[in-house]
Order: C-alpha cells, then sequence, then structure tokens
C-alpha cells in the first residue's frame, strides 16, 4: 500500500505545531512598542493599540462582610477604575464599611432576565429605572433619607428626582451621573479638513444638514468612509426616562402624558422629525452606516466617533470627561455648542437637567448598604474621583456651584447652558420606556429606507406604544 | 526475461481524453470546494495571530507576520476562561454525557429487550416528543426552575439528562435489538437479572453505540450557546460559549474598543475548537457512523 | 395455562411481571417526560391565556394573546415571513448542496475521507465560533472579502448590514454547516446497488441518467429525510441569527425563535411567548405533514425499508 499522510502522522504534526505555538507563547517575546499611529486613510483612524484590560467578573471592593452586589452599565473602566479608587477613601470605610462590594457591569437585558428569574442583584444604577419602579420591584428609600444627616431634597437639583420618584415614593437619591444632557460634539479637525467653517455652528437642522452632505465621504467605489452627522448615535440613539430624547427636546414636546397614561407621539413634530432623519440617512446611504457601525467591532454610544469616522454627535456633558480618559489625541479638536432645533425654532437654547439615581431591588438583604452608596457617593470627595476617573458630575448643587471646569475641556459650555438655556426640558417618565426606544429605533429605520413615509411612522409608533402599554397592564 | 514463460498480456485501460479531463475536473473541483470550506478556520487562525495594525487594514492580511502568539495567552487570561472551561467540562458536559449514557442505556433497553404490553405506544410518546421544538416549552420551563430557585445553578442543565434523551435512546434501542435474544434468554436461563443482564451482556456488546451517544451528547453540552445563557447569570458561571460572546461584548464599548479585539476572538475560538478537531479526528469514524445509524434507521 | 386465543386476555403472570419491569425500566424516560415535557406543555397552554411578566402574577386574559398576533402584531407578519423565507428556501438549498457534495465524493476518489472530513467538520463547531469567525469574514470594511474588494477600488458587498444580503448569508453560512445531512447522503448513496449502474452502462445510459433515474429516486427517502430535518432545523434556529445580526437589519433576520426570545425575556411577555410558541409547534407539524403527503409523489421507497 503506497505510503499514506495517516492521521496519526497528522495528529503527531498537528500536536507539535500546537506544542510548538504553547511554548513560543511562553517565551520572551519582543513587547509590542505602541504601534505608530497609521496616517489617516480616508478618514480612518487605527483604535487605541493599547491591549484592553477587561473586567471579567465582579470588582470586588471592600474589606466587609455583608456583600451587596450592584450591577450597572457603566462600562468598563467603572466597576475596576473608579470603585477601585472610591475604596481607598477613607470616607469609604465610613459609610461602607460593613460591605464586601460587588460591582459588576451588565446589560440591561440582563438585568429583566434576572428580575425575571428572581435573582436580581442588591441594586442598579444606570438603567431606566422607571420600568422597574412601575413593576414594584424596588424598595422606597423614604424613611432612610427623611431621616438622612447629610442631605436634604433641596441639596440636589430639581428635575433629577422626576427619574427616581414614582407615585409619590423616592426610590433612591440622584446617583452618580447627573447634570445637563444635551449639547452638539463636533470634531473641529474633520470640520476644517472637509473645508468648512468650524466657527459657524449650525443651529438648525437644516444648517447642519449642509454641513452633513460635505461632511460625508466616499471612496471612489462608493465606499462609505467618513459620517458627517450621525443620527442614530449616542443621545440620537434611543428613548430614556433618565435623559428625555432628542426628539423631544430638540422639537419640544413631551411623548408621554403620565397623568392619563396616553402617548403623544403622532403630532407634527415627530412627522418632522423622521423627515429631517430621512434627509441625513440619504446621504449616508441607509445599508451603510450598519456597516460602518460594526467596523472594528463598534457599535452605537461606541468608538466611532473616537475613530474618526463620525464628525458631529449629539452627546451630554459627560463627554467631556470621557473624551479626555478614551481619546485624548481628538480632545483639543472638541468643540460643543447647543443642539440644533428645527428651522422655525431657530436660536431656541435648548437644554435638559436629568441623571440617574441607584436602585434597590426587593428581596435584597441590605438597604442600609445600599442607602449608604448613595450618600457616600454624593460627597464631595467621592464626587471628585467619580468625575475624575469617568467625567460623571453629581446633582448636589453646592458641588455644582463650586465646580472649576477650567481643567476639562468643554465643560464650560455645559455649565454655560445651564445658566444660559432659554428652555428648559426635565426627563419624561413612561413606564415602558424599554419598549418605547426599541420601537423607535425599528420605525425610524423603515423611514430612512423609504419603507414608511414619517406620517405612516408616527402613526405607527403611537399605535404600537399605546398597544404595549395596555397589554403591559399600565392602561385600559 | 524468460521468452517462454507465459506472462499476461498487459492490457492497457484506455483512458480518454474526455474521462481524463473529467478526473481532472473532479478533483480540481474538489480541490476548491475543500479549500472554501477550510478558508473560515484558516482565516480564524490566521487572524488569532495578527498584531494591532494587521487587523483593520486593507487590503487584508491573509499571513501575519511575525505571529503574534501572544494573543492566545493575552486573550484566554483577559477573561477567567479557565473557568469557564472548567464549568464547561466539569459542571455541564461529563455530568450530561454520563447522565444521558446510563439513563438512555436503561430506557432502551426497557423499550428493546423485553416484550411487554404497550411497549410501542409508549415508545411511540417518546419519539413524538422529538417533535416538540424547545421554544414550547423555554417558557414554562424557566418559571418552573425559577420556582425551584434552580436558576444560577447548572442543575437545569444538568438534571434532565438523567432522565434519558429520545435520541439516543432512539439509537441504543435500535442497537439493542440487533442484538441476538439467545444471549438474553441463555442468561435468563441461568438466574440473571435483567438489570444484570443489560450491563453484563448488552453494554459492553454496544460499545459503538454508546461512543456515539457520549459523543455526541458532549459535544451538544460543549457547543450549547442557549441553555447557559437563561440559566447562568453570574459570570462566574459560564460556559466557554457564553464567554466567547461575553469577550465579543466586553471588547467593543467605548473604553476597551481595540485593535486586538478581532484576534482575541479568534484566538479563543480556536482554542474552544481545538477539543473538537482532537475528538473528531481520533473518532472520526465513529462520528460518521453515529451520523449514519441515527440518519439511516430512522 | 389455557390455549391463548385470539381475544385479548388478561395477562398472565409472565406478562405481568414483564409490564412492570419494562416499565420500571422506562421510568426515568416517564418520570422525565411528566416533569419536563407533559407539565411544561400544559403550563404553556396556560400561560398563552395570561399576561404575565414573571414580575407579577400571571392574569387571564382569554385568547387576546392569539388575537393580537394574528391580527395587531405587525412585526409577526415580518417575523412569519422571515421564517419561511429561510426555512423554504434555506432548506432545500442545505439539502442539495448536501446531497451533491456527497455525489462528488462518491465518485472514485483518492483521498476520499479527508475530504469527507474536511466537509463534515463544519457542522460540529460550536454556533458562537461560527458566529465570531462568519462576522469578521464579511465583515464591511475589514472582512476578508470587502477588505479585498475595496483593495480592488470595488464597492464592498454588505452581507450582514444590507437587508436584502442578510438571510441569503445567513443561508450560505448554514449551507457551508451542512455537513451532518452530507455524512448521511453519502452512506446512503454508497448502499446504492452497483448493479443499478452497471444495469444502465449496459442499456447505454450516460452519467446524467444514470444520476436522475437511479441515484435520486434511490436516495429519495434519505431525500425526504434531511428536507424534513432541514425545515425542522430552520424553525429553531437562534444562535446563528442571534450572534451574527441580532434581528437586523431592518428586521431582515429577525426570526421566530428570536422574536420568541425577545418577547419573553426582553419585554418580558411570557404570555404572549407561550402563546407564539404553540403556533410555531403547529405550524411544523402542518409542515411536516404537508412534506409528507406530497412526497408520495417523488419519494421511492424500494426494496428493503423496515
Amino acid at each position: 500500500m503506497a505510503k499514506k499522510f495517516s492521521r496519526r502522522d497528522f495528529l503527531k504534526g498537528a500536536s507539535l505545531a500546537v506544542a510548538g505555538g504553547v511554548l513560543a507563547a511562553c517565551g520572551p517575546t519582543t513587547a509590542p512598542t505602541a504601534a505608530p499611529e497609521a496616517t489617516a486613510t480616508s478618514g480612518v483612524v487605527q483604535p487605541p493599540t493599547a491591549v484592553p484590560t477587561l473586567v471579567p467578573t465582579a470588582v470586588l471592593v471592600g474589606t466587609g462582610t455583608k456583600e451587596l452586589n450592584f450591577w450597572t452599565q457603566w462600562g468598563a473602566g467603572y466597576p475596576d477604575k473608579v470603585w477601585g479608587e472610591l475604596a481607598k477613601l477613607p470616607e469609604f470605610k465610613d459609610y461602607l464599611g460593613d460591605y464586601k462590594l460587588s460591582v459588576l457591569n451588565k446589560s440591561e437585558d440582563n438585568l429583566v432576565t434576572s428580575l425575571a428569574a428572581g435573582v436580581p442583584p442588591d441594586c442598579g444604577a444606570n438603567y431606566n429605572y422607571l420600568d422597574y419602579m412601575a413593576r414594584d420591584v424596588c424598595l422606597p428609600i423614604d424613611d432612610l433619607f427623611a431621616a438622612s444627616k447629610h442631605f436634604k431634597k433641596a441639596d440636589f437639583l430639581e428635575p433629577v428626582w422626576a427619574v427616581s420618584t414614582h407615585k409619590g415614593k423616592i426610590y433612591g437619591m440622584p446617583f452618580n451621573e447627573c447634570f445637563v444632557r444635551y449639547g452638539m460634539m463636533i470634531n473641529t479637525k474633520l470640520v476644517k479638513d472637509a473645508g468648512l467653517d468650524a466657527d459657524k455652528v449650525p443651529e438648525t437642522w437644516d444648517e447642519l444638514l449642509d454641513w452633513h452632505k460635505v461632511l460625508t465621504k466616499f471612496d471612489s467605489a462608493k465606499n462609505l468612509k467618513i459620517v458627517g452627522f450621525d443620527p442614530t448615535d449616542f443621545m440620537m440613539d434611543s428613548v430614556w426616562s433618565t435623559d428625555g430624547w432628542a426628539p423631544g427636546v430638540s422639537w419640544d414636546f413631551t411623548y408621554y402624558d403620565e397623568a392619563n397614561a396616553k402617548f403623544n407621539l403622532n403630532n407634527d413634530q415627530m412627522i418632522d422629525c423622521f423627515t429631517n432623519h430621512k434627509k441625513f440617512m440619504d446621504v449616508i446611504g441607509a445599508d451603510n452606516l450598519a456597516g460602518l457601525h460594526a467596523a472594528e467591532g463598534q457599535g452605537v454610544w461606541g468608538p466611532a466617533f473616537d475613530a474618526q469616522v463620525e464628525t458631529v454627535v449629539l452627546q451630554g456633558y459627560w463627554a467631556c470627561g470621557q473624551e479626555v480618559v478614551s481619546k485624548p489625541e481628538i480632545v483639543p479638536f472638541l468643540k460643543y455648542t447647543w443642539i440644533p432645533v428645527p428651522a422655525a425654532r431657530k436660536g431656541v437654547k435648548a437644554q435638559l437637567a436629568g441623571g440617574h439615581t441607584l436602585l434597590t431591588f426587593k428581596g435584597t438583604k441590605v438597604p442600609e448598604g445600599t442607602y449608604a452608596m448613595q450618600e457616600f457617593c454624593n460627597t464631595k470627595v467621592a464626587s471628585d474621583v467619580i468625575f475624575k476617573l469617568a467625567g460623571f458630575l453629581p446633582a448636589v448643587k453646592s458641588y455644582l456651584d463650586t465646580f472649576d471646569t477650567s481643567t476639562t475641556p468643554g465643560l464650560d459650555f455645559f455649565f454655560k447652558s445651564s445658566k444660559e438655556a432659554t428652555e428648559w426640558h426635565g426627563p419624561e417618565q413612561c413606564p415602558i420606556v424599554n419598549f418605547v426606544g426599541k420601537t423607535y429605533i425599528e420605525v425610524r429605520e423603515k423611514v430612512a429606507r423609504g419603507q414608511m413615509t414619517p406620517q405612516e411612522a408616527a402613526k405607527d409608533l403611537q399605535d404600537r406604544c399605546t398597544e404595549e402599554l395596555k397589554n403591559a397592564g399600565f392602561s385600559s | 526475461m524468460n521468452p517462454f514463460q507465459y506472462t499476461e498480456p498487459q492490457v492497457h485501460k484506455y483512458v480518454s481524453p474526455m474521462q481524463r479531463f473529467l478526473s481532472f475536473l473532479k478533483y480540481a473541483i474538489l480541490l476548491v470546494l475543500g479549500a472554501s470550506y477550510l478558508l473560515p478556520f484558516y482565516w480564524m487562525v490566521s487572524s488569532a495571530l495578527k498584531n494591532e495594525n494587521q487587523v483593520f487594514v486593507v487590503p487584508p492580511v491573509l499571513l501575519p507576520l511575525p505571529p503574534r502568539w501572544l494573543n492566545f495567552l493575552e486573550s484566554w487570561t483577559s477573561l477567567p476562561f479557565n473557568t469557564y472551561l472548567f464549568n464547561t467540562l466539569i459542571k455541564y458536559a461529563l455530568p450530561v454525557t454520563i447522565g444521558t449514557m446510563l439513563s438512555s442505556a436503561i430506557v432502551a433497553y426497557g423499550f428493546g429487550r423485553i416484550k411487554w404490553r404497550g411497549r410501542n405506544i409508549f415508545f411511540a410518546i417518546c419519539l413524538s416528543t422529538m417533535m416538540v421544538p424547545f421554544q414550547v416549552t423555554m417558557v414554562p420551563l424557566f418559571v418552573i426552575f425559577r420556582q425551584m430557585h434552580w436558576i444560577n445553578t447548572f442543575l437545569p442543565l444538568v438534571v434532565p439528562a438523567f432522565f434519558g434523551n429520545p435520541y439516543f435512546i432512539f439509537l441504543l434501542r435500535q442497537f439493542f435489538r440487533s442484538i441476538p435474544e439467545e444471549l438474553s434468554d441463555a442468561a435468563r436461563i441461568d438466574g440473571a437479572s435483567e438489570l444484570g443482564i443489560l450491563f453484563r451482556i448488552i453494554l459492553p456488546l454496544s460499545r459503538p453505540a454508546l461512543t456515539v451517544t457520549a459523543l455526541f451528547t458532549f459535544m451538544g453540552a460543549w457547543n450549547d450557546y442557549l441553555g447557559p445563557l437563561i440559566y447562568l447569570q453570574k459570570p462566574e458561571q459560564y460556559t466557554l460559549a457564553v464567554g466567547i460572546e461575553f469577550l465579543r461584548t466586553a471588547m467593543t464599548t467605548k473604553t476597551t474598543h481595540s485593535a486586538l479585539s478581532y484576534p482575541y476572538l479568534m484566538a479563543v475560538s480556536a482554542v474552544v475548537t481545538l477539543p473538537i478537531v482532537i475528538l473528531f479526528f481520533f473518532a472520526q469514524r465513529t462520528f460518521i457512523e453515529g451520523i449514519t445509524l441515527t440518519g439511516l434507521k430512522g | 395455562m389455557a390455549v391463548t386465543t385470539a381475544k385479548r386476555q388478561k395477562m398472565s403472570r409472565m406478562e405481568r411481571r414483564n409490564f412492570w419491569l419494562g416499565l420500571a425500566f422506562i421510568s426515568p424516560w416517564l418520570i422525565g417526560f411528566l416533569l419536563w415535557t407533559v407539565f411544561p406543555l400544559v403550563s404553556s397552554i396556560y400561560y398563552s391565556f395570561t399576561r404575565y411578566d414573571l414580575l407579577r402574577p400571571p392574569v387571564f386574559i382569554g385568547l387576546a394573546n392569539f388575537v393580537e398576533i394574528f391580527t395587531r402584531d405587525k412585526t409577526f407578519g415580518v417575523v412569519a415571513s422571515n421564517t419561511l423565507y429561510y426555512v423554504l428556501i434555506g432548506g432545500p438549498l442545505s439539502v442539495v448542496a448536501a446531497f451533491l457534495l456527497a455525489s462528488l465524493l462518491n465518485l472514485k476518489i483518492k483521498g476520499r475521507s479527508v475530504f469527507r472530513a474536511i466537509f463534515f467538520f463544519p457542522a460540529i463547531v460550536p454556533a458562537v465560533v461560527v458566529a465570531m469567525i462568519w462576522s469578521y469574514l464579511l465583515n464591511t470594511q475589514y472582512g476578508l472579502v470587502n477588505g479585498a474588494l475595496q483593495a480592488m477600488g470595488m464597492q464592498v458587498i454588505r452581507f450582514l448590514s444590507q437587508p436584502s444580503l442578510a438571510k441569503p448569508s445567513l443561508i450560505m453560512i448554514n449551507m457551508w454547516a451542512s455537513g451532518t445531512a452530507m455524512v448521511i447522503f453519502l452512506a446512503t448513496l454508497q448502499d446504492v446497488p452497483r448493479e443499478y449502474y452497471e444495469a444502465a452502462t449496459v442499456d447505454g445510459a450516460n452519467a446524467w441518467h444514470k444520476f436522475w433515474n437511479i441515484t435520486i429516486p434511490m436516495s429519495s427517502p434519505i431525500i425526504l429525510y434531511n428536507l424534513v430535518m432541514a425545515f425542522i432545523w430552520g424553525f429553531q434556529d437562534f444562535t446563528l441569527p442571534q450572534l451574527l445580526t441580532g434581528g437586523g437589519p431592518n428586521q431582515a433576520t429577525l426570526f421566530y425563535s428570536l422574536y420568541l426570545y425577545l418577547n419573553a425575556f426582553v419585554y418580558l411577555r411570557m404570555g404572549k411567548a407561550a402563546a407564539l410558541a404553540w403556533i410555531l409547534f403547529a405550524i411544523i407539524v402542518v409542515f411536516t405533514l404537508i412534506t409528507f403527503r406530497l412526497s408520495g409523489r417523488w419519494v421511492y421507497y424500494g426494496g428493503g425499508d423496515d
């Protein structure tokens, strides 16, 4: 029989290769020097090249004995860097000395499933709070707060209380990340590269559209390379109970009437908003944006802006501090200003104050611990750490009044806006905001692809949300 | 050469140019198809070895030089994959395999080696459960396990395996039936119990079918994504499949994205696939036979 | 003991002993069947008539879930058509691909087992890994295909981000992973008696005649089996679409299993999810029955069926 390359031979060879590989991996390798920043080819800058440090399991801080499980969606860096640093403060021992705090990033879907499974964490932050308060899975903190020696209600920015108040009860204090939520973030380098005047910032959607047409670039084969304004990223992404939503602020309407449990989504403003969205998407090409977001493993709320494939986005004050951490190279180019408004409202300076809270879930064994977390994070020293490492600000008025914005570029706009806004909005509360957000995104995409007219879309959104509200048992 | 020795006239089989061309075509197609089937695996392994500046480039790098072997180590330690491996292997795959083999063999014996009234009806019911899509029972099972406080444990995944799996009950039954009845009869006359017959006569003769059962059950658990996704909420309990997806989402946030995300993902994917490769090469014949057994006698 | 008659009689002692023995042996399955199948099935029917979000007790609402699904749920229409597309096109395609591959391998080939291994292997790779590999391979900007296209100055193919391409891409990936069916076919093909082919050659048939008139009819029962399996699988596939596209773009890959998961674990509409599951069950049964009924016309059960 002719000599065949038998299975045994293959295995021998394969195991040698694997063994060799393992040896090579263990052996000394030339340390990867920071790769030189690739010259911007077609506007795409290489993402950061440092090896990412991930947070695998919960970050455990504190030396106490009582276990406290805290879930959040604030992303990598928050559990380990922020809480790692917070745990070093002497005040941490004062407030949370008894506890072993476990901080873990978990998506909203995961939180929902865990509640459904009967195994929720002790507390959670950065979720759509009303969805949970309305379903009666949270513990109120009225008693604990009334007995507080450090804080009164008036110490905090008024609008933020709406986020954590439900049917007259308070379920949490303003926590970690509050303040104003809407600004237009511009990468002025890309603007100048396109030949536009970075000082004449657009004030209306039409003016932004003009910029958008110039800034959105394709290569010779019609592949999308850079987007001018991304109408689906960051604050344009969805609807939240903490931040309201961009259409509501820019077009000035409230989408949900809480007193009557009725939606207000089928109106002229919504139609205009969808029409506007389509104009921007027509320039980009509806199929191209998903591909752009998927490049480099980025999604929405993602690093596409850092990769400089998005020129203009709507972001909140936290972007200033975050960009320093995530992409310091572009911070000198960043400019912040008022968000655009419809042409008829030109000149309106719209702003919204909102924020986050910490919800304590029923079944927890450590409600005093979760309350102590909230008081702790609102102290001055803790707030300093949180701002330095995450760029977040608390809602404590005395802290904000004495805050020095000069250290962080861009923050002065947001502080200025809190004094100079001509129109104030508050974070709307709706018990099915998760559903509203997902449906809004779905319907908006259909408009972008021309499968629905803006009028149909507004009506569809209204009908489906009304239906879901009834099906979820919040209206009759 | 002896001119007087009779030799067979040598007949050269005539191969027409057409046949030669068809033969060439046959191999050409096979090679092209084979290469395209293997290409994704090559992409996986080569991408696992890329450096930071070889990932997001145009044109794509096919042969990363020098290969960044460190990716394997770094990606495996970026998340507790050793824990995930332990979970997958010790807490999930092995118990499920043992449980399935044991219970399915016992049940298959009942269906295949004992004649009793009503046997065929029950067997038909057993087979028909294979038609029920898992989604129908998924929600109520979740509720049941929740009431039993089994969420966040491996119990929902492992315990049902000890109650038999219709696919393998069927497979083993068919196999058991092919063993001559005389063996059982002789043993019974000798006074052996049915269980004794099962373990001492039938099972030893059923090694191929048992191997198939073990292999496929193990692989099913190793590859399972949805089950662990639903029932395991704590990160320290994740299995390899869930861990890979967790790595992907963990590496695509604003503050953790990096050019090494894809190499890391490809590296762990390669490592997770490796045991399957090894199993496959050792047991290829059994794999194929197993599929054939379940497929053809079906 | 009396002579047995044709009438059903009470069981003899032996029969009774065997009855209990048999029942005892199958008891693991029987208990499991009651616990993990019957009870959930019955509960699932109950839930489908309620509004239940798992956080508050279920509320009986009669047929409202079904009414909603069939008359007011616009997404259901999209989901149904997506799933039917995936099943009706993807199913037969993967079966045809498997059959052709098996036929190719059935020819006289050196190294058949190597090729068979290559074509089979993708079928046993974890779905998660398949998703990771292909999402990078087909990446719009930097994937293998699109990177090469851009380097050549051409337009990229937006495999997974263009709605009209998303389902075909998924179907293509499934065809790549259809090794199981191929192996079954190969075994079947090798079972076809050689005499049939030899007789056909004597009659002057060429390769195509042989393929069409012998190979296919002789394999038709197994083609049917693989087709039914492909349909059932197509209706239930979750991991691959969930990880590759998450139901997008623009709901192009929102399949039944994803929609069910979404309703159950994200929207917390457990009642509606249960209703959806039963509808799916009914569809699968009807589908299988239709397939079997129609099969009478083209499936040839030659000698040797059990």
